[in-house]
Protein backbone atom coordinates (compact mmCIF):
# COMPACT_ATOMS: atom_id res chain seq x y z
CA UNK A 1 0.00 0.00 0.00
CA UNK A 2 3.14 2.52 1.12
CA UNK A 3 4.88 1.56 -2.28
CA UNK A 4 1.70 1.91 -4.40
CA UNK A 5 1.13 5.17 -2.81
CA UNK A 6 4.94 6.61 -3.24
CA UNK A 7 4.70 5.71 -6.61
CA UNK A 8 1.19 7.00 -7.57
CA UNK A 9 2.60 10.17 -5.35
CA UNK A 10 5.95 10.71 -7.26
CA UNK A 11 4.14 10.10 -10.81
CA UNK A 12 1.57 13.17 -9.69
CA UNK A 13 4.59 15.33 -8.46
CA UNK A 14 7.05 14.28 -11.90
CA UNK A 15 4.14 15.20 -14.12
CA UNK A 16 3.05 18.23 -12.18
CA UNK A 17 6.67 19.64 -12.67
CA UNK A 18 7.10 18.65 -16.07
CA UNK A 19 3.38 20.08 -17.11
CA UNK A 20 4.31 23.45 -15.38
CA UNK A 21 7.95 23.96 -17.38
CA UNK A 22 7.12 22.81 -20.24
CA UNK A 23 3.95 24.71 -20.42
CA UNK A 24 5.67 28.23 -19.44
CA UNK A 25 8.24 27.02 -21.86
CA UNK A 26 5.84 27.09 -24.82
CA UNK A 27 3.74 29.89 -23.45
CA UNK A 28 6.45 31.96 -23.48
CA UNK A 29 6.85 32.21 -19.36
CA UNK A 30 9.99 31.33 -19.06
CA UNK A 31 12.19 33.33 -21.38
CA UNK A 32 13.58 31.81 -24.81
CA UNK A 33 14.37 34.99 -26.14
CA UNK A 34 17.38 34.61 -28.22
CA UNK A 35 18.03 31.11 -27.57
CA UNK A 36 19.36 30.72 -31.28
CA UNK A 37 20.59 33.52 -31.92
CA UNK A 38 23.86 35.25 -32.42
CA UNK A 39 24.61 36.98 -29.35
CA UNK A 40 26.61 40.57 -28.90
CA UNK A 41 29.39 40.80 -26.87
CA UNK A 42 28.30 43.71 -24.82
CA UNK A 43 24.91 42.27 -24.39
CA UNK A 44 23.22 44.97 -27.19
CA UNK A 45 20.08 43.47 -28.64
CA UNK A 46 20.96 43.79 -32.80
CA UNK A 47 19.53 42.56 -35.09
CA UNK A 48 18.53 38.92 -34.63
CA UNK A 49 20.61 36.20 -36.63
CA UNK A 50 20.28 32.19 -36.22
CA UNK A 51 23.45 31.04 -34.97
CA UNK A 52 24.67 27.57 -36.44
CA UNK A 53 26.80 27.18 -33.69
CA UNK A 54 23.92 27.05 -31.30
CA UNK A 55 21.38 25.40 -33.86
CA UNK A 56 23.62 22.32 -33.67
CA UNK A 57 24.18 22.22 -29.74
CA UNK A 58 20.18 22.21 -30.01
CA UNK A 59 20.23 19.33 -31.97
CA UNK A 60 22.77 17.56 -30.16
CA UNK A 61 21.47 17.79 -26.95
CA UNK A 62 17.99 16.81 -28.02
CA UNK A 63 18.96 14.02 -29.80
CA UNK A 64 21.69 12.69 -27.11
CA UNK A 65 19.17 13.03 -24.45
CA UNK A 66 16.32 11.32 -26.90
CA UNK A 67 18.78 8.14 -27.68
CA UNK A 68 18.96 7.96 -23.53
CA UNK A 69 15.86 8.09 -22.98
CA UNK A 70 14.91 5.25 -25.49
CA UNK A 71 17.49 3.06 -23.77
CA UNK A 72 15.99 3.24 -20.22
CA UNK A 73 12.01 2.37 -21.55
CA UNK A 74 13.43 -0.42 -23.37
CA UNK A 75 15.99 -1.23 -20.59
CA UNK A 76 13.28 -0.29 -17.46
CA UNK A 77 12.49 -3.63 -16.31
CA UNK A 78 16.08 -4.48 -15.48
CA UNK A 79 16.23 -2.14 -12.74
CA UNK A 80 19.50 -0.52 -14.06
CA UNK A 81 20.06 2.71 -15.66
CA UNK A 82 21.17 2.05 -19.58
CA UNK A 83 24.74 3.12 -20.66
CA UNK A 84 25.81 6.04 -23.03
CA UNK A 85 27.27 4.61 -26.32
CA UNK A 86 30.53 6.87 -26.03
CA UNK A 87 30.20 7.82 -29.79
CA UNK A 88 27.10 9.85 -28.08
CA UNK A 89 29.15 11.57 -25.35
CA UNK A 90 32.06 12.13 -28.15
CA UNK A 91 29.49 13.47 -30.48
CA UNK A 92 28.27 15.62 -27.93
CA UNK A 93 31.92 16.72 -26.39
CA UNK A 94 32.71 17.71 -29.54
CA UNK A 95 29.28 19.91 -30.23
CA UNK A 96 30.13 21.39 -26.95
CA UNK A 97 33.56 22.19 -27.72
CA UNK A 98 32.81 23.97 -31.07
CA UNK A 99 29.89 26.33 -28.89
CA UNK A 100 32.38 27.67 -26.64
CA UNK A 101 35.31 27.94 -29.19
CA UNK A 102 33.23 30.20 -31.17
CA UNK A 103 31.54 31.81 -27.86
CA UNK A 104 35.62 32.57 -26.79
CA UNK A 105 36.35 33.98 -30.05
CA UNK A 106 33.22 35.97 -29.76
CA UNK A 107 33.77 37.55 -26.78
CA UNK A 108 37.39 37.84 -26.76
CA UNK A 109 38.18 39.35 -30.09
CA UNK A 110 42.07 38.93 -29.46
CA UNK A 111 42.09 35.44 -29.82
CA UNK A 112 41.15 35.76 -33.75
CA UNK A 113 43.19 39.15 -34.32
CA UNK A 114 46.41 38.91 -36.33
CA UNK A 115 49.03 40.40 -34.61
CA UNK A 116 51.38 42.99 -35.86
CA UNK A 117 54.83 42.32 -36.58
CA UNK B 1 1.26 -1.30 12.44
CA UNK B 2 5.13 -1.17 12.42
CA UNK B 3 7.55 1.52 13.53
CA UNK B 4 8.86 1.25 9.75
CA UNK B 5 5.73 1.29 8.13
CA UNK B 6 4.69 4.41 9.60
CA UNK B 7 8.38 5.91 9.32
CA UNK B 8 7.72 5.39 5.85
CA UNK B 9 4.38 7.11 5.65
CA UNK B 10 5.74 10.33 7.92
CA UNK B 11 8.22 10.46 5.33
CA UNK B 12 6.23 10.11 2.11
CA UNK B 13 3.71 12.45 3.71
CA UNK B 14 6.72 15.03 4.12
CA UNK B 15 8.55 14.66 0.92
CA UNK B 16 4.84 15.27 -0.60
CA UNK B 17 4.20 18.45 1.67
CA UNK B 18 7.49 19.49 0.28
CA UNK B 19 7.03 18.82 -3.15
CA UNK B 20 3.76 20.34 -3.29
CA UNK B 21 4.59 23.42 -1.80
CA UNK B 22 7.36 23.94 -4.56
CA UNK B 23 4.77 22.80 -7.20
CA UNK B 24 2.17 25.25 -5.85
CA UNK B 25 4.85 28.16 -5.60
CA UNK B 26 5.53 27.50 -9.39
CA UNK B 27 2.10 27.21 -9.99
CA UNK B 28 1.06 30.36 -8.68
CA UNK B 29 3.94 32.60 -9.90
CA UNK B 30 5.77 33.01 -6.20
CA UNK B 31 8.34 31.25 -7.31
CA UNK B 32 9.47 33.01 -10.28
CA UNK B 33 11.24 30.59 -13.34
CA UNK B 34 11.11 33.46 -16.34
CA UNK B 35 14.46 33.76 -15.75
CA UNK B 36 15.65 29.66 -15.58
CA UNK B 37 17.40 29.56 -18.65
CA UNK B 38 18.42 33.31 -18.96
CA UNK B 39 21.67 34.92 -19.17
CA UNK B 40 22.01 38.42 -17.44
CA UNK B 41 21.55 40.56 -20.68
CA UNK B 42 18.23 38.89 -20.71
CA UNK B 43 18.65 36.53 -23.47
CA UNK B 44 18.08 32.77 -23.15
CA UNK B 45 21.16 30.95 -22.38
CA UNK B 46 21.95 27.67 -24.46
CA UNK B 47 24.14 26.15 -21.80
CA UNK B 48 21.35 26.63 -19.21
CA UNK B 49 18.89 24.98 -21.38
CA UNK B 50 21.19 21.99 -21.59
CA UNK B 51 21.69 21.20 -18.39
CA UNK B 52 17.67 21.82 -17.62
CA UNK B 53 16.98 19.11 -20.77
CA UNK B 54 19.49 16.56 -19.41
CA UNK B 55 18.61 17.40 -15.42
CA UNK B 56 15.09 16.24 -16.52
CA UNK B 57 15.89 13.48 -18.63
CA UNK B 58 17.95 12.02 -16.03
CA UNK B 59 15.87 12.67 -13.29
CA UNK B 60 13.07 11.31 -15.63
CA UNK B 61 15.34 8.39 -16.30
CA UNK B 62 16.59 7.52 -12.66
CA UNK B 63 12.07 7.72 -11.43
CA UNK B 64 11.03 5.36 -14.80
CA UNK B 65 13.81 2.69 -14.18
CA UNK B 66 13.67 2.59 -10.41
CA UNK B 67 9.62 1.78 -9.95
CA UNK B 68 9.53 -0.70 -13.38
CA UNK B 69 11.05 -3.47 -11.51
CA UNK B 70 9.24 -5.92 -9.73
CA UNK B 71 10.40 -4.18 -5.91
CA UNK B 72 10.90 -0.74 -6.58
CA UNK B 73 14.35 0.31 -5.70
CA UNK B 74 17.14 2.28 -6.39
CA UNK B 75 19.39 1.15 -8.77
CA UNK B 76 22.56 -0.59 -8.29
CA UNK B 77 24.72 1.83 -9.78
CA UNK B 78 25.00 4.80 -12.02
CA UNK B 79 26.24 4.15 -15.24
CA UNK B 80 29.98 6.82 -15.49
CA UNK B 81 28.39 7.81 -18.89
CA UNK B 82 25.38 9.27 -17.50
CA UNK B 83 27.78 10.93 -14.80
CA UNK B 84 29.72 11.90 -17.83
CA UNK B 85 26.75 13.41 -19.89
CA UNK B 86 25.54 15.40 -16.58
CA UNK B 87 29.60 16.70 -16.60
CA UNK B 88 29.59 18.00 -19.89
CA UNK B 89 26.94 20.06 -19.24
CA UNK B 90 27.48 21.26 -16.23
CA UNK B 91 31.24 21.96 -17.04
CA UNK B 92 30.10 24.05 -20.16
CA UNK B 93 27.62 26.32 -18.31
CA UNK B 94 30.65 27.14 -16.06
CA UNK B 95 33.06 27.80 -18.79
CA UNK B 96 30.49 29.44 -20.60
CA UNK B 97 29.74 31.47 -17.63
CA UNK B 98 33.74 32.40 -17.39
CA UNK B 99 34.09 33.25 -20.98
CA UNK B 100 31.10 35.56 -20.60
CA UNK B 101 32.14 37.48 -16.68
CA UNK B 102 35.75 37.81 -18.01
CA UNK B 103 35.12 39.56 -21.23
CA UNK B 104 34.23 43.73 -21.21
CA UNK B 105 30.66 42.79 -21.29
CA UNK B 106 30.31 40.07 -19.11
CA UNK B 107 28.31 41.99 -16.59
CA UNK B 108 25.66 43.55 -18.52
CA UNK B 109 22.29 43.06 -16.54
CA UNK B 110 18.96 43.38 -18.34
CA UNK B 111 15.74 43.97 -16.41
CA UNK B 112 13.29 41.12 -17.32
CA UNK B 113 10.17 43.59 -16.92
CA UNK B 114 11.43 46.62 -18.80
CA UNK B 115 14.37 45.55 -20.73
CA UNK B 116 16.51 48.45 -19.34
CA UNK B 117 20.20 47.87 -19.70
CA UNK B 118 22.44 48.36 -16.50
CA UNK B 119 25.84 48.45 -17.73
CA UNK B 120 26.84 47.91 -13.80
CA UNK B 121 27.87 44.76 -13.20
CA UNK B 122 27.35 42.66 -10.06
CA UNK B 123 30.78 43.26 -8.86
CA UNK B 124 31.45 46.78 -10.17
CA UNK B 125 27.93 47.89 -8.00
CA UNK B 126 29.35 45.95 -5.27
CA UNK B 127 32.75 47.74 -5.52
CA UNK B 128 30.83 51.07 -5.51
CA UNK B 129 29.06 50.04 -2.63
CA UNK B 130 32.30 49.57 -1.01
CA UNK B 131 33.72 52.77 -1.95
Amino acid sequence: MLTAVAIAAGWMMLGALAVIIVGQLLSGEINLHGLLHVKQRDGAHGVPEISAVRVQLLLATLVTASAWLTGVWTTRASGTLPDIDTRWLYGLGASQAVYLGRKAMQFFPMLTEQRQP
Amino acid sequence: MTLALMTGWVLLAVLVAFAATIIYYMWTGKMDLRRLISEPNGDASMSRFQLLVFTVVVAFGLFLVMVSGDTPKFPDSIPSSVLTLLGISASSYVVSKGIQLGSDGGGTHTDPDTGVVDNDSTDDAAKKKEG
